[in-house]
């Protein structure tokens, strides 16, 4: 098993470096996980916006606002800072900020017409929908005290007119997918294993097959005892064994984090999947440890490749969002294909084959993704190999 | 003697076709990746848009959408919709129910408004949740908001109707809109703006391969340059200029292709991206100089700590998840101030989007202070080191 052994020396050489990588992406992975929003789907209702008001009124009426505002959508409390709030709606952790100012309430009891401030993304429709919102509510208030009515009697009036809302319903039966308790996190948990797996198994498996791909060592091989297909034999165990330890970690992590809603089926077709996958990388290592001559080259390679797969994939950005050219690229990415089976097996399982049957189809696109870049490594190896 | 060691230099890098490759392909490979993700996802994700419906009867009314039309009691019905329509909020084809619901399945519109002409109102089928969905039931929300006033009052004080559909239609606003910003506020110009941080930091491959050619134990030509009479400094402050020159043409090169060929919006000060760009690509150069020179081991090890260091700055910087940076604003702040890369990116954002002079010149200065910090840390290293040490 010399080269075996080989294959194992020059890994605990790179080991701090593969480590330090392994320690980023777990790192990541949790990273992205605990900052996932719970977005459950259910049946339908309106669309939860996250707002802001800055109340400086303080008043009967600011507080009658903010409870019907908040009544469909998310209200965030913020401190009197317009860069945070700025800030917050740039990174659209709110879509609309909404300033009562001082003395609000006593204008409107005098008969005034004072305006709140609102702060809002330009043409969205968010920003739209709470316009309405603000409009429709002082409007139907300042028809009630133009009448004669007080503040406080045409607050009251507004209350159950405002509840009267239009009937809605649904054309079908939305399916409401049987979901785990933290659905969310643990989807975003193995999707973001497909740019961790590429890069991790590319930056681990492609500079060996770089170094025994040098001629020096190529040469003393070929003329040692060693047969062509001992020795290749050996290298895919020493890769298979990168790929299985690595699939294990992460699985291991993935367990930790969420035994409490993982169930044994879809615990088992999270593991096969991810396997799957782990099966390209190796294989888009083996292509890279074929095409690149420099450990310079593989990096940069380990670098935009797992990038590309993840973006183009619709790993950081989900392919529903991406536009219809862009869906179709997405399918010509490994990652997609994952991250299909992966929408699968997080609707909850109860029977493993006919989950697994759901998901074989996506399983076997990978396979053959693997087995082209396998080829692709081949051809390359061949080519070097004439030249 | 020191142009003739940059000029030296500047050779010898560009000769170095895998580095010099890399350093451009990751910036121009990303951008364009990006370009192709994010290019329609504000329209569609955020943008109001004109919401297409039918107007049809119940299910189970026995008249067609056309008499229901044409009846007096429920004209003001459609005037509301014909309302609508003309402020372009939504585009109302009437049709009959059936062909209503096949056309909501095929998703050619957004809801179903029917006319339940037995109660007199509007009602919406709509087939999932969303929130042109939600724009519609607020629109209906607000016609039946104004019936139920106006009937109220009409009940209990007629002589006020006039009065008040006055006031219920009055054009005036009881709201001012203050501008989020002047500039570019799309989400996504976040990705690029890490794209260009990342493109910077990068130049840290650079300065690494300079400290290649200087430390004895890790090349040839470092070992012939470390007994030569050359002034160390010299040689570093060339070398570090050559590297410079090399990443601010990477630069320029990637600031013409995002905004010229892919259209993205960057502002219009060129002076301020030129400064941050300087000031960057030497944050950038002068880490690849200080963990060149720090990290002991052979130089395939420096290169991969090198490359993690890079990436780890610039997934807090948002390059892989967005609102990273975010998420590090409101749970460690501290660490957005030392993050070069989070620092790269803010630089960006006060001049691209929020146009904050005073937050723009302490993110410079943050880079100064890196950039310094870095480079003298490296030379007094390396001043320490002699040839018989190593």
């Amino acid at each position: 098993m010399q080269t075996f052994k080989a294959f194992y020396k020059i890994l605990k050489k790179n080991s701090i470096s593969i480590g330090v990588y392994f320690g980023i992406f777990i790192l990541l992975a949790i990273i992205t996980t605990a900052t996932s929003d719970g977005d459950v789907p259910n049946a339908f209702g309106s669309s939860n916006v996250n707002f802001t008001i800055i109340d400086r009124d303080n008043s009967e009426l600011s507080k009658a606002l903010l409870s019907y505002l908040s009544k469909d959508n998310s209200f965030i409390e913020f401190d009197d800072n317009m860069d945070d709030i700025r800030n917050a709606m740039y990174y659209r952790k709110i879509y609309y900020a909404l300033i009562i100012p001082k003395g609000f309430e006593n204008d409107i009891k005098t008969g005034k017409k004072p305006k709140t401030e609102n702060i809002k993304l330009q043409d969205s429709s968010f920003g739209f929908l709470f316009d309405r919102k603000i409009d429709s509510y002082f409007a139907t208030l300042h028809t009630y005290l133009s009448c004669g009515d007080d503040l406080n009697s045409a607050i009251q009036k507004i209350e159950p007119i405002l509840e009267d809302t239009t009937k809605v319903s649904l054309l079908s039966e939305l399916q409401t997918k049987e979901t785990t308790n933290d659905y969310s996190a643990i989807f975003n948990f193995y999707n973001i294993l497909a740019y961790v797996f590429v890069g991790i198994l590319i930056t681990a498996v492609s500079p060996i097959l770089v170094v025994f791909r040098k001629k020096s060592l190529k040469n003393r091989i070929t003329i040692s005892s060693q047969t062509f297909h001992s020795h290749n034999i050996q290298l895919a165990i020493g890769v298979v064994l990168c790929a299985v330890i690595t699939v294990g970690i992460f699985n291991l992590i993935a367990f930790i984090l969420f035994h409490k809603d993982l169930t044994t089926e879809s615990f088992l077709l999270y593991i096969i999947n991810t396997m799957c996958f782990a099966i390209v990388s190796v294989s888009l290592a083996f292509m890279a440890g074929n095409l690149f001559k420099q450990h310079a080259s593989v990096l940069g390679f380990s670098v935009v490749t797992p990038l590309a797969i993840a973006f183009l994939g619709g790993i950081f950005v989900p392919v529903s969002v991406l536009g219809s050219n862009m869906q179709s690229v997405a399918k010509l990415m490994p990652s997609y294909w994952y991250s299909q089976s992966l929408d699968i097996i997080s609707t909850g399982t109860d029977n493993l084959t006919h989950s697994l049957s759901a998901i074989s189809e996506n399983l076997l696109i990978q396979l053959l993704f693997a087995l082209a870049l396998f080829c692709i490594g081949l051809v390359a190896a061949k080519k070097q190999q004439e030249s | 003697m020191f142009w003739h060691l940059y000029k030296n230099r500047l050779k010898i890098l560009f000769k170095n076709k895998t580095l010099l490759f890399w350093n451009m392909a990751f910036p121009f490979i990303l951008g364009t990746l990006f370009y192709m993700a994010f290019s329609s996802i504000t329209e569609k994700t955020e943008s109001i848009n004109t919401i297409p419906v039918a107007i049809t009867t119940t299910s189970t009314s026995k008249v067609s959408i056309d008499e229901l039309h044409n009846s007096e009691n429920l004209s003001y019905l459609f005037e509301m919709i014909d309302t609508l329509s003309e402020e372009n909020y939504i585009t109302a084809k009437e049709m009959d129910f059936q062909k209503g619901e096949d056309a909501l399945e095929e998703g050619t519109i957004t809801g179903i408004i029917t006319v339940d002409e037995k109660n007199r109102e509007l009602s919406l089928i709509v087939k999932d949740s969303g929130i042109d969905q939600t724009i519609l039931k607020e629109i209906l929300d607000t016609c039946k908001r104004n019936t139920a006033v106006l009937s109220d009052i009409a009940m209990s004080s007629p002589e006020k109707l006039e009065q008040a559909t006055k006031a219920l239609f009055s054009e005036s606003s009881f709201r001012k809109e203050l501008p989020l910003s002047t500039q570019n506020t799309d989400i996504y110009a976040q990705y690029f703006f890490a794209l260009i941080a990342m493109t910077c930091l990068y130049g840290a491959n650079l300065g690494l391969e300079n400290t290649k050619q200087l430390q004895a134990d890790q090349s040839i030509v470092g070992a012939r340059r470390s007994i030569s009479p050359t002034s160390k400094l010299l040689a570093v402050l060339s070398d570090f200029g050559a590297a410079l020159t090399i990443e601010m043409g990477i630069y320029f090169l990637l600031l013409f292709y995002l905004t010229q060929i892919l259209g993205i919006n960057l502002g219009n000060n060129l002076g301020k991206l030129i400064l941050i760009g300087l000031c960057s690509n030497m944050v950038g150069v002068s880490i690849g100089y200080f963990l060149g020179v720090f990290l002991k081991g052979e130089h395939r090890f420096k290169e991969s700590i090198v490359t993690a260091v890079v990436l780890t700055s610039n997934f807090f910087a948002g390059l892989m998840v967005g609102e990273m940076k975010y998420i590090m604003e409101c749970n460690l702040p501290i660490f957005n101030r030392i993050n070069p890369a989070a620092i790269i990116s803010d630089c960006y954002q006060y001049t691209c989007v929020f146009d904050d002079a005073g937050r723009f010149h302490v993110c410079i200065l943050s880079l100064l202070v890196w950039n310094i910090l870095l480079f003298i840390a490296a030379i007094l290293i390396l001043r320490r080191e002699k040839y018989a040490n190593l």
